[in-house]
């Protein structure tokens, strides 16, 4: 799943972290197919979205992955979110519980795959902004301790999620140039640098965290 | 109502008159296999716009060998049609046979003729009962769905043609018009055939409309405007012979029903027309127009809410009448030449109106004259001119506009003939063709089943051709099955090398190395194989994955148990972990929390038996196609059971642990791992997603404790 950047078409994976009823189905279904709660969709499933985009004349296949946010599923996140190119952290501004939860995912990530994954921490359901339970200077000024990108969004209303997905395409394209550059630098050092973290990261982890579900 | 007397012909002397029988045969006796009543409300449709645009169709197509252009009326012109001689009342549609086989007026006079009681007479007239081809005619597509023959290839079609709609027509109006369907049907029959010369007694038609007085509006109506003076007094000359005689014995009739007729204001001009002097005539043509007014004005009297309709359509005929009556000389030669003049460029201006109005913007079409009118145009409009005129005229600047020059010159066209007329006329003019457009809805509903049923047979037809292409690629694969199968025979011993080499290998990374060569050198050797030479992308990739399956088969048991009995010991204790769960587990079980509306399908059985199939395959491939289409399954069966929103995720995790629970498919770790050895390189897209979601279910039933 890794960006296949040598050539003039990006293949990214994203991978929508957060907690249930945050609205993430809404969001990408809002975004592939531009429908909000219709009662004429057609789309049978929005657990796994596509999107072509053209970005600067570069091509780029994004490829949406929901997954379960349910508490008791936390366990499975390294499963989810192994080889992803970016991560999409929704919560619900009404509900900051959910900001805690994404907290969690930020530190988990970092942790899992450094800087390599492109975060963005989403703020859903502005449209309830009346309800408001998490401040936008917390949000935003914890957004950028952790080195992502804070959004506002509401799927209902459609605001704020062509921004969202563009800016991190960007975002997920500057990564895997960076990364054509190294490997253009020294072939297989930098090679084996992405595989190589992707692989130490991944197994040490993928095995303590399928353990530590309880504590999860 | 016996068969015997439904259809009394009498057998014509004369050429033309035999040419017109059998075409008429041959157009009636469509009905006549079913039973009689049936037959009735087939052939005995009254006014039946369609049925004259039927004959419209093949009059188009088949102008000069029936040389009865003059008696398709406008119904030709319902298509913007090539009649040249059309009568404004259109509407006589009556009786389609009508049209096409005798001139009204000999029709008309002629109906009076037989009477639809007195059913012996057929017989005792020495009429031709009912020519075999009635009978050998196979039944005629039952009405639903009508199933419309070559609709313009002429006479046959013609006929086929008019059975459907009749029968559609019937449906509509049948119940309205039942008891009325012998009496028509006998007239339209008769009428059309029946020569003069042997015509027994003039008495019948008395009778008959005696009948038609009695019968309901909708009924005379259909008797209705079945022919106009102008025609009648053109074709009169033809068969003066047989009119003279006839106007003889009809007099007494059709003087009284004249009498009594008269009062009705609508009509009044007319009858300063002709009233003063109808008797004197022998004169074939006025007895003949007079003949026809006579109906119409029985028409008025029996359905006055249909009067006003007719006087819209009677009204070119009333200024040719007033013309007459003005030149003193009603039955001079110059005078028919007015009277047929007039309704000549009454009708031409109707045809040529009707094709503007097609192909003017029909959505555009209501608000347009007042958007003329608004717009001003005011240098243009010249006061004296007409809404038709206005409205052609934006018709015209949007043609030049696209220049359009097909659509300018008829727009121009169209226009000269208007202006020439009056507002009346024009007015006349507009209610003609919305009283066409209104008598054609039948056939247009017609139409409209007639697509409906088409569209059902080509929605079967693609279903039949799904279910061949299925077949096809069924056979196909088994073909290259074979070829393949043929093709290992001769490296048996290759096979047999590797077999061994891959015993020979401990880590699980030589392994895939090792099948992934061996794969790659089959592949290269079928591609040098003379069988497979001509094969095409698809066959090959077949091939591929037959070799595959089959190279996977001999070494399943090495492939899928690496460790032998650590494996075998693995899978069964987990297999009994689930089995102890799946007796805890319910699906609103706290652990999994399945999402209350999806519970009703509850315990997702289709995506069971999918997930319990996944052993019957060997290759990886084959295995992570079993394991979509149990996502898929459940997937399709979540979004059945929520129509309000599009399942996600969050959904669908709990129902596959669920799953997987119950069906509790036996060798569920190994078959991960064999998956992961061989496959999980080749894995992409959708394919990956749903093989995670799949592992990390099994992940997460390691990790429930059948003990909370």
């Amino acid at each position: 799943m890794a960006s296949g950047g040598s050539g003039k078409t990006y293949s990214f994976k994203v991978v929508l972290l957060g907690e249930g009823c945050v609205g993430k189905t809404s969001l990408v279904l809002r975004y592939c197919e531009n429908k909000f709660n219709d009662k004429h969709i057609t789309t049978l499933q929005a657990s796994f979205l596509t999107k072509k985009l053209n970005i600067t004349g570069k091509r780029v296949n994004l490829a949406i992955w929901d997954t379960a946010g349910q508490e008791r599923f936390h366990a499975l996140g390294p499963i989810y979110y192994r080889d992803s190119n970016g991560a999409i952290l929704v919560y619900d501004i009404t509900d900051e519980d959910s900001f805690q939860k994404v907290k969690n995912w930020v530190k988990e990530l970092r942790k899992m795959l450094g800087n390599e994954i492109c975060l963005c921490i989403v703020g859903n359901k502005i449209d309830l902004d009346k309800d408001r339970h998490v401040s936008v200077e917390e949000a935003e000024s914890y957004a950028e301790s952790v080195g992502a990108k804070h959004y506002h969004t509401s799927a209902k209303l459609n605001k704020g999620i062509e921004e969202l997905f563009l800016d991190l395409c960007k975002r997920m394209m500057e990564t895997a140039q960076a990364e054509e550059r190294l490997k253009g630098n020294g072939a297989s050092q930098s090679a084996s640098s992405r595989r190589g973290v992707q692989i130490v990261d991944d197994e040490p982890q993928a095995t303590p965290a399928g353990g530590c579900c309880s504590s999860g | 109502r016996g068969r015997g007397d439904e259809m009394p012909i009498i057998a014509a002397p004369d050429l033309k008159q035999e040419e017109r029988l059998q075409e008429l045969e041959s157009c009636s006796g469509v009905g006549s296999t079913s039973d009689d009543t049936e037959v009735r409300e087939v052939s005995s449709r009254p006014s039946t716009p369609g049925l004259s645009v039927v004959s419209g169709i093949s009059a188009t197509s088949e102008d000069i060998p029936n040389k009865i252009e003059d008696l398709r009326s406008e119904c030709s012109s319902d298509f913007g049609g090539k009649d040249s001689v059309t009568s404004p009342d259109g509407e006589e549609a009556g009786h389609g046979a009508h049209h096409l086989t005798s001139p009204p007026s000999q029709a008309d006079s002629l109906l009076a003729m037989f009477d639809p009681l007195s059913s012996g007479e057929g017989s005792s007239t020495g009429t031709i009962v009912r020519p075999k081809v009635h009978y050998a005619r196979p039944p005629h597509p039952p009405p639903d769905p009508p199933i419309p023959e070559a609709c313009a290839l002429g006479q046959e079609p013609r006929h086929s043609l008019f059975t459907p709609h009749c029968l559609a027509q019937a449906e509509l109006e049948h119940t309205k018009q039942r008891h009325s369907f012998p009496d028509r049907l006998v007239r339209s029959r008769s009428s059309d055939i029946v020569c003069p010369g042997r015509r027994p007694t003039s008495d019948p038609g008395l009778n008959r409309r005696a009948a038609v007085e009695e019968r309901d509006p909708a009924g005379a109506f259909a008797l209705g405007p079945s022919s106009s003076p102008s025609k009648d007094s053109l074709k009169g000359e033809d068969r003066k012979d047989s009119d003279d005689e006839k106007s003889d014995r009809n007099r007494p009739w059709w003087k009284k029903r004249f009498v009594s007729a008269i009062p009705k204001g609508v009509m009044s001009c007319m009858s300063v027309g002709l009233s003063d002097d109808p008797l004197p005539r022998q004169n074939c043509q006025a007895q003949a127009a007079e003949d026809i007014l006579d109906k119409y004005r029985n028409i008025k009297r029996t359905s006055p809410n249909l009067c006003v309709e007719e006087s819209v359509h009677d009204s070119p005929r009333d200024d040719a009448l007033q013309n007459i009556s003005a030149d003193d000389l009603p039955d001079s030669a110059s005078q028919t030449a007015q009277q047929h003049d007039s309704k000549f460029s009454f009708s031409d201006a109707k045809k040529k109106l009707r094709l503007a109005l097609c192909s003017a913007d029909s959505v555009a079409l209501p608000i347009m004259t007042p958007a003329t009118t608004r717009n001003g145009l005011p240098d243009h409009t010249d006061p004296e001119d007409n809404e038709i005129v206005c409205f052609l005229k934006v018709q015209l600047a949007e043609a030049i506009n696209l220049q359009d020059k097909n659509q300018m010159a008829q727009i121009q066209e169209t226009t000269r003939c208007v202006s020439r007329f009056d507002a009346r006329t024009c007015r006349k003019l507009l209610a003609a063709i919305a009283e066409d457009y209104r008598k054609r809805a039948p056939y247009i509903a017609y139409l409209t089943r007639c697509r409906q049923g088409l569209q059902t047979s080509q929605a079967h037809l693609e279903r039949l051709l799904q279910r061949v292409l299925r077949d096809k690629e069924v056979a196909n694969r088994y073909f290259t099955t074979v070829c393949v199968r043929l093709l290992l025979e001769h490296m048996e011993a290759k096979m047999l090398e590797f077999i061994k080499a891959f015993q020979g290998c401990t880590a699980a990374d030589d392994k895939t190395a090792a099948v992934e060569d061996f794969l790659r050198y089959l592949y290269g050797a079928m591609a040098r194989d003379a069988i497979w030479q001509y094969a095409s992308e698809d066959q090959l990739q077949d091939a591929q994955m037959a070799i595959e399956r089959s190279v996977m088969n001999r070494i399943f048991k090495l492939a899928f148990y690496p460790n032998q009995d650590g494996d075998i010991l693995r899978d069964q204790l987990f297999h009994e972990h689930i089995q102890r769960l799946s007796k805890v587990v319910t699906a609103n079980h706290k652990a999994l929390q399945i999402p209350e509306v999806y519970l009703k399908e509850a315990p997702w059985p289709s995506a069971q038996s999918e997930i319990r199939t996944i052993n019957a395959y060997k290759t990886p491939r084959d295995k992570v196609q079993c394991i979509l289409r149990m996502c898929s399954t459940i997937m399709n069966l979540l979004s059945l059971a929520n129509e309000d929103s599009v399942p996600g995720a969050d959904d669908f995790v709990p129902v596959l642990v669920f799953v997987l629970i119950r069906a509790n498919p036996p060798c569920l770790l190994s078959t991960v791992q064999y998956i992961n050895n061989f496959y999980a390189s080749r894995l992409s897209g959708e394919e990956c997603y749903w093989w995670m979601q799949f592992t990390a279910a099994v992940e997460f039933i390691k990790t429930i404790d059948d003990r909370k």
